[in-house]
């Protein structure tokens, strides 16, 4: 396997035809490295629905810093409309209006990349200072978004449980940048540590 | 004479710029449909109620599996905790059952003139039977709804609507089945109204959840709002889901009209939890009978007065 994965350098620019089983594999294996941004994310919403109850709802939204890494550093990995089912998948996940995460995913990752194309950070501090307002408008606009999309005879949602859980997701930042890193680094780039 | 070449806007090549286009088109395209759905859950919420099921089941296996070496390494380190307590607890309980045997007695007299009772005035009461015994597997993150994911599900005999309790009270109930997994509507949720009683004084009241750590009480109506700080709370068994006398919370503040009550227990307090059937089961109305029709025309009629 490991052999496969480095051929594939010598065997993408040969014809498929005249490529080996073993090199095929390879070949094989290192496309599916598109899909590891996905499952990342995905991985992410199982983590956020771990059997955490607390008073408040301080338990971070990783996918989302997750989906705000992504559209930082590797947009190109991890498309805006591959929001659309990540978030139909959130909202199955957190119980929320099918809908809601799944409008708002994609246009925050717009978002994102807008920003960043505003301007130049040297420091991942700043990154993580972008993040505040952003993660925080989020959770806001995704809050007024479950009000409208739930049904007319249940009770309304307080804004604060939103607030709380983008708190959360920041203060997680750095945590979950660091193992989006080795992630990145171990499975796409191929760079060991 | 030749047409003069079409202007280029910017320096990308025409298949680049088709390529964008059609990747805009396909954004737009999708984000349409992220739209549809959301006024769908708006007007026919019932439709993603299946799609909820499955996420329970997808969720479940995986921290299932997450909190068997948590919980191996957290019983071992009880086990140690216990072992080395041991001495003391022992000391300790033996103190208190001279205390607990004068009160057995009395709590024995009261279940036989009770159940003496009960049978003179021909009370009956449905049984509890409970479904299972299942873990809890995953969370919902408690902002939008505070709900739970347990490990059971259609396969093990889990409906919509069963009461979900621990040792120590009232959880919830069920409310999206999956497979293998179900979601539990918590008494905190938002949603969520449980009928109880304030055990001193025997009051009928609703506790309401708030999505927060504490319940809203409700003692609007024809009955008293005499609460105190400390009241327990059980339910009544009004409405035939919850059986009465489960453990639903205690009052923690006072502020104006509405008191607020701590639940009495949370999922987080134990990992097992008992599903049971209603206790009393929803009543099935009969179909209803065609209204008599006047006879048949074509049917010869007999007559009364023919010999």
């Amino acid at each position: 396997m490991k052999r496969a994965l480095r051929d594939y350098g010598r065997t993408s620019a040969r014809p498929s035809g005249s490529l080996s089983f073993l090199e095929r594999s390879g070949n094989w294996l290192r496309s599916l490295r598109v899909v590891i941004a996905p499952i990342v994310v995905a991985a992410g919403l199982i983590l956020s629905a771990a059997p955490v109850f607390t008073p408040l709802a301080s338990w971070p939204n990783f996918a989302l810093v997750l989906v705000y890494l992504y559209a930082l550093y590797r947009p190109n990995q991890l498309a805006a409309w591959t929001g659309v089912p990540l978030g139909v998948l959130a909202d199955i996940v957190f119980a929320m209006p099918v809908g809601a995460n799944a409008l708002l995913m994609p246009l925050f990752m717009i978002a994102v990349q807008w920003v960043d194309r505003q301007g130049s950070r040297v420091h991942w501090l700043a990154d993580w200072a972008l993040a505040v307002p952003l993660l925080l408008a989020y959770q806001l606009i995704l809050w007024r978004l479950c009000l409208i999309a739930a049904p007319s005879d249940l009770p309304g949602a307080e804004a604060l449980p939103f607030l709380y859980q983008g708190l959360a997701s920041l203060a997680a930042f750095p945590l979950v940048a660091v193992l989006f890193v080795r992630i990145q680094r171990r499975f796409v780039d191929g760079i060991r540590t | 004479m030749a047409w003069p070449p079409r202007k280029v806007r910017s320096g990308k090549t025409r298949r680049q710029r088709t390529s964008a286009f059609l990747g805009r088109t396909f954004l737009a395209l999708v984000v349409g449909i992220a739209l549809g759905l959301l006024i769908m859950s708006r007007f026919a919420p019932g439709r993603a109620d299946s799609l909820r099921g499955v996420g329970a089941d997808l969720v479940a296996p995986f921290w299932e599996l997450v909190q068997v070496p948590v919980e191996t390494i957290s019983g071992m380190w009880n086990n140690a905790d216990a072992y080395v307590d041991s001495a003391r607890r022992v000391k300790q309980l033996n103190a208190r059952e001279g205390l607990y045997r004068e009160l057995r007695r009395d709590h024995e007299l009261m279940r036989a003139e009770n159940a003496e009772l009960r049978r003179l005035l021909n009370v009956s009461n449905p049984d509890e039977e409970p479904i299972g015994t299942f873990v809890i597997v995953g969370g919902s993150g408690g902002v939008f709804s505070a709900q739970a994911i347990i490990s059971g599900g259609a396969r093990h005999g889990v409906e919509p609507g069963q009461p979900v309790r621990n040792d120590i009270g009232l959880i919830g109930r069920t409310l999206e089945v999956g497979q293998s997994a179900s979601r539990v509507m918590l008494v905190t949720d938002n949603t969520s109204r449980v009928p109880v009683t304030v055990v001193r004084t025997g009051v009928p009241a609703l506790a309401i959840g708030t999505n927060s750590a504490t319940l809203e009480i409700d003692l609007t109506g024809p009955t008293s709002n005499d609460v105190k700080i400390g009241d327990r709370l059980t339910t009544s068994g009004t409405g035939g889901l919850f059986p009465p006398g489960l453990d639903v919370g205690m009052i923690v503040a006072i502020d104006g009209a509405v008191p607020r009550a701590r639940p009495a227990t949370l999922p987080s307090a134990s990992r097992h939890v008992i599903v049971e059937r209603p206790f009393m089961p929803p009543v099935i109305e009969p179909p209803a009978i065609p209204a008599l029709s006047a006879p048949d025309e074509a049917l010869p009629v007999e007559d009364p007065a023919a010999p």
